[in-house]
């Protein structure tokens, strides 16, 4: 075994690599006995290579509420994540199952209600939604899908068991970061990835956009997709020209559009062309001034009449946000239950919902001990970690929760899985979750892998880019069987 | 052998129908030589799914949708881990007397006529002719699916799902659901008891298998204190671990993966679709 973690300390977490000091886990091996012959400084070139790399090509993010400069790198750790085939099967069999009941819920919702009316989750928590729209119930969406892209976030407890932290249904980001992150792999390890039986990524531009495509209107054979950016000025923006690159389709402004007829143009130089489905990276308050938010400058006048009456396909849909609402995410179980008769094979992290009395009363007597967040923030924005949190913060938050029980939900803090960082010369374990992409066009598929986020700061569990987070490249490893062939015929 | 199984059906409307209510038997069977890893069902126009076990505890899951649709889809999708049933050896050395000695109360609905199975006097003649002098259960089982195999013509689109087993003992003709009656009927016949099974059958590339990467249908024999056993007259095999079972019963009326019922003009389904991947995901 290397050098190189020698003096590593898996630590009282769940390591994803060492079961113990010096134990490496059977599939990353491999892996080791690759990078184990490089010596501290080889390994520290390569990583300052890659650094250098990703500057040069400016694959950012944007923080927003700082004065320390606005855009920066997204750090990237060498050492890959791995995860063994049959673990990977699991995690993809449980996103599958999710997404399908967050979609079956999503159209019950907005038609007929029937798992309110049931009773099977409490009708005030889903109207409350700030995401919910209500403008769009009844709105016939194409094939009844709304949530089309999905970022999910994974994390592992102290056990190594895998739970669902957060479905991210409205404008996941984060796989460009996952294109690149395994680019840049390629380049500081040529071979390597040939050499393990790795699964690719990068088919997901053309995943993306058969996605996209499969929303087309009817009768449109060749439909024109665009990406739809709020501009740049956005923290996602790299990532909005990266997909668009990638999918080898137009990337457009609010300004780009123009509605004729209730169809939806793009202003080229060659004049106006008809657009049938747009990947659109702007939240719903943004997207249409005649509906929503009046101030937008970013969206479309008239675009959501366009597509009520199915002339553009909008991807993903929208209200899809009363889905993500973290009170809603509670009851996603018993949406899985509900629609599919079925168990979930991803557990939720137990939540505590400021809306029942009981679970407020408890949130508020154990602050100390949970994580509390804001239903409607992302990013890492808007929470309290209760155990680092001082006196002061807790009691603030406190009041805040008493204001607006609606708007928080609390959960026990996890001890997240770890992974070896590199750090300076050397490794040191820090805590990591996992974002895989999800994609619902003619049936459900998920990227083998996704975007390894990591906690950079010492102690910290919050990967979040913004908030100091890095993230890794995934592997998922390959063993199926050579013959892939499956062939398609009428039943016997 | 380890599968990933993908199994779309669509059935496409001329004019819009309502109060669809349908019934699905897709749920691959968890026994001691199978086990279900994963099972999804979604159908769209989106429906809540429900799901009992029928009297041959089946699952089956079904739902409705009520508001007029020009389609429906249903999918179902699964990983499933098989072995072969006959690992151990075949179950011989079991002699027909003991199929009345060791009666069992399960087995009798598998003994009689059922919706597409007779029992009668032809089928009777041919079943003593097949068995000749053979005193063995399973042996003389084996030599009716021979038999079948033998003397049957695999002939598609000659016969259809609700073709009854005596006209299949006419036109010496048919496809795998046929040809599950028809050794049904022989053996049922001879006092043996016998039932449809519906599944998948995985063929890799060998072409040489019929009803390969589609629905498939095959028989399982009861032998008495050695239970039931498969096998294939299609394919004159035994069902081993590429068969992948999901539904039984006394036939096809049992077992249909997909029934329904749905209010609209008359023949208002214009096209039937079927879309079945068996991919192999270990080795």
């Amino acid at each position: 075994m290397s050098s190189l973690f020698n003096d590593y300390q898996p630590g009282k977490f769940f390591d994803e690599v060492f079961s113990a000091p010096g134990a490496a886990r059977s599939h990353y091996e491999a892996l080791l006995s690759n990078v184990g012959s490089l010596t501290p400084g080889d390994y520290s070139s390569l990583q300052k290579a890659v650094d250098a790399a990703f500057l040069k090509m400016g694959v950012t993010f944007t923080v927003y509420g700082d004065d320390q400069g606005t855009e920066r790198i997204f750090p990237f750790d060498l050492m890959p994540r791995i995860i063994p085939q049959r673990e990977w099967e699991r995690v993809e069999a449980g996103l599958i199952q999710r997404i399908t009941a967050l979609n079956l819920f999503l159209n019950d919702i907005y038609h007929g209600q029937k798992i309110l009316t049931d009773k099977a989750v409490p009708e005030e928590l889903v109207l409350s939604a700030s995401h919910y729209r209500p403008e769009f119930k009844g709105v016939k969406v194409p094939h009844g899908i709304y949530i089309h892209i999905c970022g999910t976030d994974l994390v592992r407890d102290d056990k190594g068991e895998y739970f669902v932290l957060e479905d991210n249904g409205r404008c996941p980001s984060g796989a460009s970061y996952m294109l690149e992150n395994r680019h840049a792999m390629k380049r500081a390890f040529p071979g390597l990835l040939q050499s393990l039986p790795v699964r690719p990524v990068d088919t997901y531009g053309t995943m993306l956009r058969e996605t996209l495509e499969h929303l087309a209107p009817k009768g449109v054979l060749d439909p024109t997709v665009v990406v739809l950016t709020p501009g740049i000025y956005n923290s996602a923006y790299f990532e909005h020209c990266y997909l668009a690159k990638q999918m080898g389709v137009p990337i457009v402004e609010g300004r780009d559009l123009i509605m004729r007829n209730d169809r939806v143009f793009m202003r080229t130089t060659k004049g106006l062309e008809q657009v049938h489905v747009i990947y659109r990276r702007i939240d719903d308050d943004f997207l249409d001034p005649l509906v929503f938010r009046k101030d937008s400058l970013l969206g479309v006048p008239g675009i959501i009449n366009s597509y009520r009456k199915g002339h553009v396909a909008l991807a993903n849909s929208i209200g899809t946000g009363v889905a993500d609402d973290k009170a809603v995410y509670a009851l996603v179980p018993k949406m899985i239950e509900y629609y599919l008769d079925q168990e979930p094979i991803l557990p939720n992290v137990k939540t505590y919902l400021g809306i029942k009395k009981k679970e407020c009363a408890y949130i508020l007597d154990n602050l100390e001990k949970l994580v509390v967040k804001a239903v409607n923030e992302s990013g890492g924005y808007g929470m309290l970690m209760g155990p680092s949190a001082s006196k002061k913060e807790r009691s603030d938050f406190a009041d805040r929760i008493k204001a607006n029980p609606r708007n928080y939900i609390a959960q026990p803090v996890l001890q997240l899985s770890r992974h070896p960082v590199f750090v300076d010369d050397h490794f040191e374990g820090r805590h990591i979750d996992l974002r895989p992409y999800v994609l619902y066009g003619d049936r459900v598929r998920v990227v083998p892998g996704g975007l390894t986020r990591v906690a950079l700061r010492k102690g910290s569990l919050v990967v979040n880019s913004s908030q100091g987070g890095g993230s890794k490249d995934t592997w998922v490893l390959w063993d199926e069987c050579s013959d892939k062939a499956a062939s398609t015929q009428l039943a016997a | 052998m380890r599968f990933r199984v993908f199994h779309r059906t669509r059935y496409v409307y001329r004019a819009p129908v309502r109060d669809s209510y349908n019934e699905l038997r897709l749920r691959p069977v968890t026994d001691n030589k199978a086990r279900l890893e994963f099972f999804l069902l979604n159908v769209n126009p989106p429906a809540r799914l429900r799901h009992f076990r029928d009297d041959w505890l089946n699952y089956v899951h079904y739902f409705d949708v009520p508001e007029p649709h020009l389609d429906l889809t249903i999918e179902a999708q699964c990983t499933i881990n098989t072995t072969n049933p006959y690992a151990d050896g075949h179950p011989t050395g079991v002699k027909f007397a003991t199929l009345k000695t060791d009666l069992d109360d399960m087995v009798v609905p598998f003994l009689g006529g059922s919706r597409y199975v007779d029992v009668s006097p032809e089928i009777w003649r041919l079943g003593i002719d097949i068995r000749d002098e053979c005193d063995d259960v399973f042996e003389a089982a084996g030599a009716v699916m021979h038999h079948i195999y033998k003397n049957w013509a695999y002939a598609p689109n000659t016969t259809t799902v609700s073709t009854h087993m005596s006209e299949v003992l006419e036109t010496k003709q048919g496809v795998c659901q046929d040809f599950a009656h028809l050794m049904i009927g022989i053996c049922r016949s001879l006092g043996i008891p016998t039932r449809y099974v519906s599944g998948y059958l995985y063929n890799g590339h060998d072409s040489h298998l019929r009803g390969a990467q589609a629905s498939h249908a095959w028989v399982e024999v009861h032998v008495p204190g050695r239970g039931w056993f498969g096998l294939d007259p299609t394919n004159d095999t035994l069902a081993d671990e590429r068969h992948i079972k999901i539904a039984t019963g006394r036939d096809y009326a049992d077992a249909a993966p997909i029934t329904g019922h749905f209010d609209g003009p008359p023949g208002a389904t214009t096209a039937l679709q079927v879309e079945l991947e068996v991919r192999r995901t270990d080795r």
